[in-house]
């Protein structure tokens, strides 16, 4: 599936043998080096959905390198949510007379993570309660999301 | 890391907080949602949360879902326009450089950029190269697990031909002997053949379900006629004429006209009977329902009495002594109404 020289996109590389080289370098080392790595996102999982698609290729290789991408993307948005939960934990009490000590705690919530997937063109949208119980909409923090 | 519930069920559950489980469509969706919820908590926990709710996770797994669908339809969509079927590594490289365009990657603003050292091979890369890798909790099996097909042990297959170029998934011809007719030549049973290959067998499938109604025309000869009638007496053929003795059936005779008179006989006597004594038979007329007129206008219950014997005569005619006589009878028909009032339509 990989082209040694050649870049069948018909995108121009830098002049000369020697920055064509270079241009693959990267490209040839993350591949080969793929058989090695093991993603967090089992194979079978992407090769299915990747199949629902109508992607088809017998190169383990390519699944494993959207197996990497989807991991990086996740973790990205993750790591996003992440700042915004401790930006929330570090920002100072409003109500001073609380005896309730700031919740240390890392606990991802769907406000941070709306937030996060914002940036990445997701809507996530968390509606505030659902009318299904006698519950609802009395003592917001208490409840549970 | 702690985990805020437990599996996605089929059926909404209540939890302890009396909110509802989102309910997952099919079983494929539901195991790949749930390997994919597996991942991401392993992904949450290597970027450093400790806890998180069930709600994120699941839009998470939702989230990385939908990713891996987006990025292999693009790559299909790449490879198509440049000609090809089967997608290769650049064409997955284009997907994820025009996803990753959003948030921008290194080199995106140069439109002569190498594909092969793009921003987003890098950043792999160094995912990658990092070596920090957290593999998957478990091992699980390929999927979807496609049921394998019974092998067919019916006759047909004994007489099946390999060919190469016909699917095994196709239903086998039908027997030859069905639609390969003697008297007719060769030429025109080749596209008859040809006409019944995709013939749905509908004998062998109602063979294996054990009834033997449908056989097809063409197949039956005497032997195999009997046995069908042994096996179901519905499809006995019907007896000729007079093959079995039925005993006639007699037809009665006309009979007399019911007297309601008779079985009546004995309330019309006790309520003075002598009025329809004369009658024999019924009428074709129905009869008239026996009014309470009122106790005080006697005549007009004469009136009526006197009508149901059927006596044309003009009532103001009547001479006076058969007048006194009907009167002591239409007296004794009011008392006798006034005491039973149940049994005035006496007929």
């Amino acid at each position: 599936m990989m082209s040694g020289s050649g870049n069948s996109s018909g995108a121009a590389s830098t002049a000369g043998a020697d920055g064509r080289h270079d241009d693959d370098a990267a490209l040839t080392e993350l591949l080969s080096s793929l058989m090695d790595y093991t993603p967090t996102i089992p194979d079978e999982l992407v090769e299915h959905y990747l199949g629902r698609s109508g992607f088809n290729c017998p190169d383990l290789r390519l699944t494993r390198l959207v197996a990497v991408a989807t991991q990086k993307f996740i973790s990205d948005i993750a790591s996003d949510a992440l700042q915004h939960s401790k930006a929330r934990v570090a920002a100072p009490i409003k109500d001073n007379k609380s005896k309730q000590p700031k919740d240390k705690r890392l606990v991802l919530t769907m406000e941070d993570l709306s937030k996060a997937l914002r940036e990445y063109g997701v809507n996530l949208k968390h509606p505030e309660y659902f009318a299904d119980s006698p519950l609802t909409g009395t003592d917001p923090p208490t409840r549970e999301e | 890391m702690t985990y805020g519930g437990g599996d996605a069920a089929r059926e909404p559950q209540l939890d302890s907080q009396n909110t509802l489980k989102p309910r997952i469509s099919t079983t494929t969706n539901q195991y790949g949602h749930a390997v994919s919820r597996i991942s991401v908590t392993q992904i949450l926990e290597a970027t450093g949360f400790e806890h998180s709710y069930r709600r994120p996770i699941d839009a998470l797994a939702d989230v990385l879902l939908r990713y891996i669908s987006h990025v292999g339809k693009l790559s299909v969509s790449y490879a198509n326009m440049s000609g090809r079927i089967q997608c290769n590594v650049f064409d997955v490289i284009l997907a994820l450089e025009e996803i990753a365009s959003v948030h921008g990657f290194a080199g995106q603003s140069d439109p002569n950029h190498s594909l092969s050292s793009s921003g987003v091979v890098l950043d792999l890369w160094r995912v990658v190269g990092k070596g920090r890798e957290v593999p998957f909790a478990g091992s699980i099996a390929r999927f979807p697990v496609t049921r394998s097909r019974q092998a067919e042990t019916s006759q047909d297959t004994e007489n099946e031909v390999e060919w190469g170029h016909i699917p095994d998934w196709l239903p086998s011809f039908p027997d030859p002997s069905t639609y390969i007719n003697n008297s007719v030549s060769n030429e025109s049973s080749v596209p008859r053949k040809q006409m019944e290959r995709p013939h749905f067998s509908f004998r062998k499938f109602f063979s294996v379900n054990g009834s033997d109604g449908f056989a097809p025309i063409g197949h039956t000869n005497v032997e195999r006629e009997n046995e069908i009638v042994q096996r179901n007496p519905y499809l006995v053929p019907p007896l000729p004429h007079r093959e079995r003795q039925v005993s006639d059936m007699t037809i009665p005779s006309e009979r007399k006209a019911v007297s309601v008179f008779e079985t009546f006989a004995p309330v019309i006597e006790a309520s003075g009977g002598e009025i329809v004594e004369e009658r024999g038979v019924i009428s074709n007329k129905r009869p008239a329902v026996r009014f309470r007129i009122g106790v005080g206008t006697k005549s007009m219950s004469k009136m009526l009495s006197l009508r149901d014997t059927g006596m044309k005569e003009d009532l103001w005619t009547v001479k006076e002594e058969e007048m006194d006589s009907k009167k002591r009878r239409a007296e004794m028909i009011l008392k006798e109404s006034m005491e039973k009032p149940n049994e005035l339509a006496q007929l």
